[in-house]
């Protein structure tokens, strides 16, 4: 009964322990390495500090951790942590963790390293994990009076203890009724997700919370990446890796202040990390915060390097033999390309086939397809030639065809692998191979590479997902290890144009019909978002968007054009009305122009910031804005909002103000782009100039223009403005 | 059915279900092929599926033992309806058995099933503040499988003891539903008394038959999201039952409560024995309370101390009545977390170390004021508070006399940031039940006045410089929920998110403003919570050619204000009490006039008032406005009077005054 206050309570709760960011099992097959990490959430990073170290702690036997780790008794807290009011190194904070330790074995199960030797009995991974943490306010308190810890059912824990110790010096060990277990998730075959959670009695502001577990999980270590900065301020960040049965290498990124020590092992320990936070606009969190991995060699390739190489040829191999042309996607693709007097002509009609033509069974289905689709969901890809027989096929065998396709033209393709950049931007470094989850073709013109996913149903030619423009990829062959930059879009192959076509009333009732067209990512995100839900909810959730800037507008018969097909502009269409749009001062009426931007959050209004500033793509638009205004108000002293930076640089906006007097018609025009120059990445220093641009642009979108009544007969010529554009305000 | 009707069905210990064999069932039955067969309605227009079909069956065996066995069949109508190819069935670990679990789906008239049928997963129903709940779940998902103008059907059947002899059931749903029944079966020798409310109450049909009752709805619209509905919007019907069992009742079975005061008798006996003390206990109290004789000041300390306690609930034992029985207060006290009723009970110990009687409170957090008067039952409630019994001397608008128990003081000892002396709103003017001898009613809690409990203050004065460049100052808060609103958000951030906060938030209006001298302030007494800061922007104004100067007043965001912009309505609509006073203060550069102000206005509604009005004072410009709303619950035939209201409010609700250049 009454646990219905869910309301009050969705308090965050703090996963302070050890939580493993990526599982793998034991694979045989080393080339599924690659996508099982991948779509198990893998790393990220920049490569800022990255440090790799071999391990030599060849099968160890660990004896090290448990007794001594986990001995019965605590080690006592610091007096001055115990007295302390406030952090000396993060003040103001709620909590500090003031030592958070993480030890990883992996061992062979006892009754093997009693002497029976079973080859092929799976290998045991422990973690022995130890966390003290000091709470300062009630707020830490609320944060941090129940901790949870969850894994999986086949990983086992023990050892969970915890206390809590007051100023004073006294503690309370936690019972057994302190430590609860839980059930999340358990499905039919007996698999689930258990969770314990520490919940520590009599939690006061000034105490010390302690708590420490040991998870055993039957599995070998082959890659593992773990947070190590968190949510709170954290003292100290000590990572042991106590044995290993193979070499291996461990590595961090964005923690500075690294000691390590070989002493028993291999220990690196990170000192006086912040709090990890996010930011607007910032590039993936994996990047920033700070993380550690461990690999161990595979045991025919003990270096990463010699891992790199081998998946690229294999990968190579197997794409050179699945994309081979045969007779039939020769002539097919001689046939596409019938005419065509360029290379881009041609790869165009083979891209456009392949991506509208042969029905996409990633995206869509149908009741007589589904069963096909569902068999052939886990197997293999058929041939190009079966491909093209069935007119139909998976996202990875469209782009296998249109490969083939391109080589029976004679041109030199490529499987590319490259991570999603929002996950990882950088994989540039030695276990980066495992984040390679993402495929395109690559087709060799002159010099350069150009790369294709028709496979990506709503993206159009010349354009990769923004998940993939930017980013590292793998040019895949047998010979070396190729590593190329997928070339980035352009701010004008993403582009809104917009268009309203509206009357005022002098009331200030604005209404009128708007049309709203958007190519390149602008376009593939909308399709995206839209394509598993209904067109009902698809005009539900713009009218929110409507609504959200607008709250009195009433929106209604809206159009979609494009919206789930290939084809591009993707346009939407529709009727407004907005009462209240304009302001009555008394007389006069004040309204901004700027239909499409009214109302919109300002951007970046943090005084201060800390990470780099990222925007995945650049992007322009086009507002295109014309209000007839009421009978009997004519304008008064219009200015025209202030240019904004460099429309052709990195970040701009200009202005267009127009009067029709004959028609009484109000024109605006607005252009803005950011990355007209390509840079769409700023570093954090760039901040206060950026965080400026900004403010204007806000500044200039909400630029208001006056009416006020015609004190004479109607002259629309005596309009301040004629049918030229306004001169701009004075700053 | 969702979760949590079907916790309200089977009453609050009653909670469902199983674990056990299943049993495969090959091909969809012919209940299913049935039910397949039928077409879509019209009402069906615009909704994503439309249930075809949903039976509950119900049955009872003399020993006590319960059988509930569900069908639904749904149709999926368009793309966004795939969500709606899900099957569930709650149920109480340990305490029930879930023995059918199956599900189908039917495309032009044939089964058809992916390459691999996917699992039913039985998952924790507990909820972030629990670290742990008896009760639990079995899901099954067909949402990647099923398309459009499949049919999608699913069978539970769960098996357990009846606890409680009391069956709720409501027809409730925002899918279409075509056909939906309630079957209820008891062994010879029992009875049952049953009753009915909702606003289709009277479109029920009732069939009876030997120890067999069904009751059924028929053709009910889609009723999809809209903002603001009432909590009870897509309740159709309420179904309340009372079984009797023959004079020897099954073992483990709860009592029949044929009234309150039976009701009351019952959780007396399960919560007075947890109302204990320790020294340590009494100890703390006595440190909190002394030095302050008076009665008030010694209640406020202690509920505060209580309601700083974190909440953490814990549901075991629910099949034994334990959801009704608070942990032991000494329990509490050391371990320093709780539940609803757990604080309560705390509370009501340190109450009574210094003399003041205090008896539990059964409430519901969101439909208090749907609680019916006639079925005395303890499955009408989610929550628990506290009454305080007190003498003439103590006022507060959340003081109610009652007939039996005298001056009732209510609070809420579960929520940090309501004090004493106010409610939560969400309680406000529900019925409420108080756990003492003799207590054969429902109370009413009261409606708190929106000039003390719903008010928010808001003053901003700003120093306009001659470039359009700004300073200024705000100070805003309020007591009663709006003190608890700004209460929650000062205690619910870090010092660093909080300063973000604010920072944002004046950005949204003042682009380019930064923030200082953020404080905040609360006062126990009056719960009077407010937000004090100083802000400065250089570019406010909007400067013009020819020596004009536009500037927006409504430095502080308006989107307290409600907007209804759709032109239809398919839900009642709740609208809370509230009044929100703005005063803006523009002083005027030198050298600058005011050459236009707003207009005042002034507009009146059965929902609310409005007002605002400008002036320039001693070379400022003053401008007041004021809106409330009043407690209502809309009904749909008047959306278009609130509409109205509303709609003017947002064309006269404006703050631009120009200025220009005094020659």
């Amino acid at each position: 009964m009454y646990p219905d206050e869910r309301a009050q309570r969705s308090g965050v709760i703090a996963f302070l322990c050890l939580y493993p960011m990526t599982s793998m099992r034991t694979r045989k097959n080393l080339f599924n390495i690659a996508s099982v990490i991948w779509f198990k959430e893998a790393l990220f990073s920049t490569v800022r500090q990255l440090r790799t170290i071999s391990l030599a702690i060849t099968y160890l036997a660990l004896t090290v951790s448990s007794q001594a780790f986990f001995a019965p008794k605590w080690d006592p807290v610091d007096p001055a942590d115990l007295a302390a009011k406030d952090s000396v190194g993060f003040p103001g904070t709620d909590v500090e963790i003031l030592r958070s330790t993480h030890e990883l074995n992996e061992r062979v199960p006892e009754v093997i390293a009693g002497g029976t030797a079973f080859k092929d009995l799976p290998l045991v991974f422990e973690t022995s994990n130890f966390v003290r943490a000091k709470i300062y306010t009630a707020k830490g308190v609320q944060d941090q009076g129940k901790l949870r810890v969850r894994y999986l059912s086949s990983s086992r824990l023990k050892n969970t203890e915890a206390r809590v110790v007051k100023p004073d010096g006294t503690s309370t060990n936690l019972k057994k009724a302190d430590i609860v277990e839980n059930i999340l998730t358990k499905d039919e075959d007996g698999g689930s997700w258990k969770q314990i959670t520490f919940v520590f009695p009599g939690l006061e502001p000034g105490d010390v919370v302690e708590y420490r577990w040991i998870e055993l999980i039957e599995e070998e270590i082959w890659l593992k990446h773990y947070y190590c900065q968190e949510v709170v301020p954290t003292r100290e960040y000590r990572f042991t890796i106590a044995a290993m049965t193979r070499p291996g290498s461990v590595g961090w990124l964005n923690c500075p202040k690294a000691t390590t020590s070989d002493k028993n092992g291999f220990t690196v320990v990170f000192r006086d990390q912040p709090a990890f936070e996010e930011e607007e606009h910032m590039p993936p969190p994996r990047e920033l915060r700070g993380w550690i991995y461990v690999a161990k060699s595979f045991p025919m390739y003990s270096k990463d390097a010699e891992v790199w190489e081998l998946l690229s040829g294999e990968w190579g191999d197997n794409f050179n033999r699945d994309s081979k042309p045969s007779g039939v996607i020769k002539k097919k693709a001689e046939a596409l390309a019938a005419g065509a007097t360029t290379a881009d002509e041609k790869l165009r009609r083979l891209y456009e086939f392949c991506q509208k033509e042969i029905y996409n069974t990633t995206y869509r289905t149908s009741a007589e397809l589904q069963a096909g689709i569902d068999k052939h969901k886990e197997d293999d890809a058929f041939s190009p030639s079966n491909i093209l027989k069935q007119m139909r096929g998976r996202r990875d065998e469209i782009n296998l065809l249109f490969a083939s396709l391109a080589r029976g033209l004679g041109f030199e393709a490529r499987i590319a692998h490259s991570a999603n950049r929002a996950e990882i931007l950088n994989v540039k470094i030695p276990q980066g191979w495992a984040f390679l989850g993402t495929t395109s073709v690559a087709i060799k013109q002159g010099e350069n590479w150009t790369y294709f996913n028709p496979g990506n149903y709503f993206v159009p030619y010349g354009l990769m997902s923004w998940r993939d423009e930017g980013a590292i990829a793998m040019l895949c062959n047998t010979k070396k290890k190729e590593l190329s930059e997928i070339p980035r879009s352009l701010a004008d192959q993403s582009q809104a144009l917009r268009k309203a076509r509206l009357k005022l009333d002098d009331e200030g009732t604005l209404e009128g019909d708007v049309e709203e067209s958007y190519s390149g990512h602008l376009s593939e995100k909308q399709k995206v978002d839209a394509w598993i839900i209904s067109i009902d909810e698809v005009n539900k959730i713009f009218r929110e968007k409507v609504t959200a800037r607008l709250p009195n507008a009433e929106v209604s018969d809206i159009v979609w054009t494009n919206l789930d097909t290939t084809a591009v502009p993707l346009t939407v269409k529709y009727h407004v009305r907005v009462p209240g749009y304009a302001e009555l001062a008394g007389k006069r009426l004040i309204f901004a122009p700027s239909f499409f931007q009214v109302g919109k959050p300002v951007v970046f209004a943090a005084a201060e910031r800390k990470h780099p500033i990222f925007f995945y793509y650049p992007w322009a638009e086009h507002d295109d804005i014309e209000i007839v205004l009421p009978t009997g108000y004519t304008l008064e002293k219009p200015s025209a909002p202030t240019a904004v930076g460099e429309l052709a640089g990195a970040f701009g906006a200009d202005y267009k103000l127009q009067y029709l007097g004959k028609t009484r018609t109000f024109c605006y025009r607005r252009d803005f782009a950011l990355g007209a120059n390509g840079a769409c990445a700023f570093a954090q220093q760039s901040y206060p100039a950026l965080k400026a641009l900004f403010e204007q642009l806000y500044k200039s979108d909400t630029h208001s223009i006056v009416l006020k009544p015609k004190t004479a007969p109607a002259v629309p010529a005596a309009s301040p403005v004629s049918e030229k554009p306004a001169a701009p305000a004075t700053p | 059915m969702n979760l949590g009707q079907i916790t309200r069905f089977v009453g609050a210990a009653g909670l469902i279900i199983f674990a056990g064999t299943l049993t495969a069932i090959a091909a969809p039955p012919a209940w299913v092929m049935k039910a397949a067969k039928a077409d879509t309605p019209p009402l069906s227009h615009g909704a994503p599926a439309v249930v075809l079909f949903d039976e509950t069956l119900v049955t009872i065996e003399s020993d006590g033992d319960k059988t509930i066995r569900h069908r639904q069949v749904v149709r999926i109508l368009n793309q966004s309806g795939r969500q709606f190819a899900t099957g569930m069935v709650p149920y109480l670990e340990k305490e029930d058995d879930v023995t059918t679990t199956e599900a189908w789906v039917v495309r032009a008239g044939k089964e058809v099933s992916p390459k691999e049928k996917p699992m039913w997963i039985d998952m924790s129903a507990a909820d972030d503040g629990a670290v742990f709940s008896e009760v639990r779940k079995r899901v099954v998902s067909y949402n990647d499988f099923a398309l459009t103008d499949d049919v999608f059907a699913y069978e539970t059947v769960s098996e357990g003891k009846l606890d409680l002899p009391q069956l709720g059931f409501s027809w409730v749903s925002m899918l279409p539903v075509i056909q939906e029944t309630l079957t209820l079966q008891l062994p010879p020798g029992w009875a049952m008394q049953s009753m009915v409310d909702g606003p289709s109450a009277s479109l029920l049909h009732t069939a009876t038959g030997p120890q067999s009752w069904t009751w059924e709805l028929i053709d009910r619209p889609y009723r999809p999201d809209e903002p603001s509905a009432t909590e009870d919007a897509r309740t159709d019907v309420r179904l309340m039952v009372t079984l009797s069992p023959p004079a020897k009742a099954p073992r483990g079975m709860w009592p029949v409560f044929r009234s309150w005061s039976d009701l009351s008798s019952w959780m007396v006996v399960l919560q007075d024995a947890q109302c204990d003390s320790t020294p340590a206990l009494l100890n703390t109290t006595n440190q909190l309370a002394t030095g302050n004789e008076d009665v008030v000041v010694k209640m406020r300390a202690l509920s505060r101390y209580v309601q700083s306690l974190r909440y953490i609930s814990f549901d075991k034992g629910i099949s034994k009545g334990f959801g009704y029985r608070p942990r032991k207060a000494s329990e509490v006290y050391e371990k320093g977390w709780g539940d609803c009723k757990a604080k309560a009970n705390l509370l009501r110990s340190m109450l009574r170390t210094v003399g003041i009687e205090s008896y539990m409170v059964s409430a519901h957090t969101s439909q208090g004021r749907q609680i019916v008067e006639g079925w005395p039952s303890p499955a009408q409630f989610n929550h628990a508070i506290l009454a305080i019994k007190i003498d003439d001397s103590v006022d507060f608008p959340t003081v109610v006399n009652t007939p039996i128990l005298g001056r009732l003081l209510f609070f809420d000892a579960t929520n940090p940031d309501v004090l004493l002396g106010d409610l939560p709103t969400n309680l406000q003017g529900g019925k409420v039940h108080v756990v003492a001898p003799g207590s054969d009613a429902l109370t009413p809690l009261p409606v708190l006045p929106a000039e003390t409990h719903h008010l928010s203050n808001r003053q901003v004065n700003l120093e306009l410089n001659a470039n359009g460049s700004v300073t200024g100052e705000c100070n805003y808060g309020g007591p009663g929920s709006s003190g608890a609103y700004y209460r929650r958000k000062i205690r619910s951030l870090s010092a660093n998110d909080f300063q973000k906060n604010i920072t944002e938030r004046i950005n949204g209006t003042v682009s380019g403003a930064s923030i200082e001298n953020l404080t905040t302030s609360d006062e126990p007494i009056t719960g009077e919570c407010r937000i004090k800061y100083r802000f400065s922007a250089p570019r406010f104004a909007q400067m013009m050619p020819g020596g004009l100067a536009v500037v927006r007043l409504d430095v502080l965001s308006r989107d307290t204000v409600p907007a209804f912009p759709a032109k239809e309505r398919k839900l009642p609509i709740q609208l809370d009490s509230m009044i929100l006073r703005d005063e803006v203060t523009l002083k005027l550069p030198p050298g600058f006039v005011v050459d236009e102000l707003p207009d005042s206005a002034k507009f009146n509604s059965p929902y609310g008032h409005y007002e605002s009005t400008y002036s320039v004072v001693d070379g400022s410009v003053v401008a007041h406005r004021m809106l409330r709303l009043e407690d209502r619950d809309v009904p749909v035939s008047e959306y278009a009077v609130l509409r109205k209201f509303l709609g003017d409010v947002a064309k006269a609700d404006h703050s631009s005054v120009v200025l220009r250049k005094s020659d």
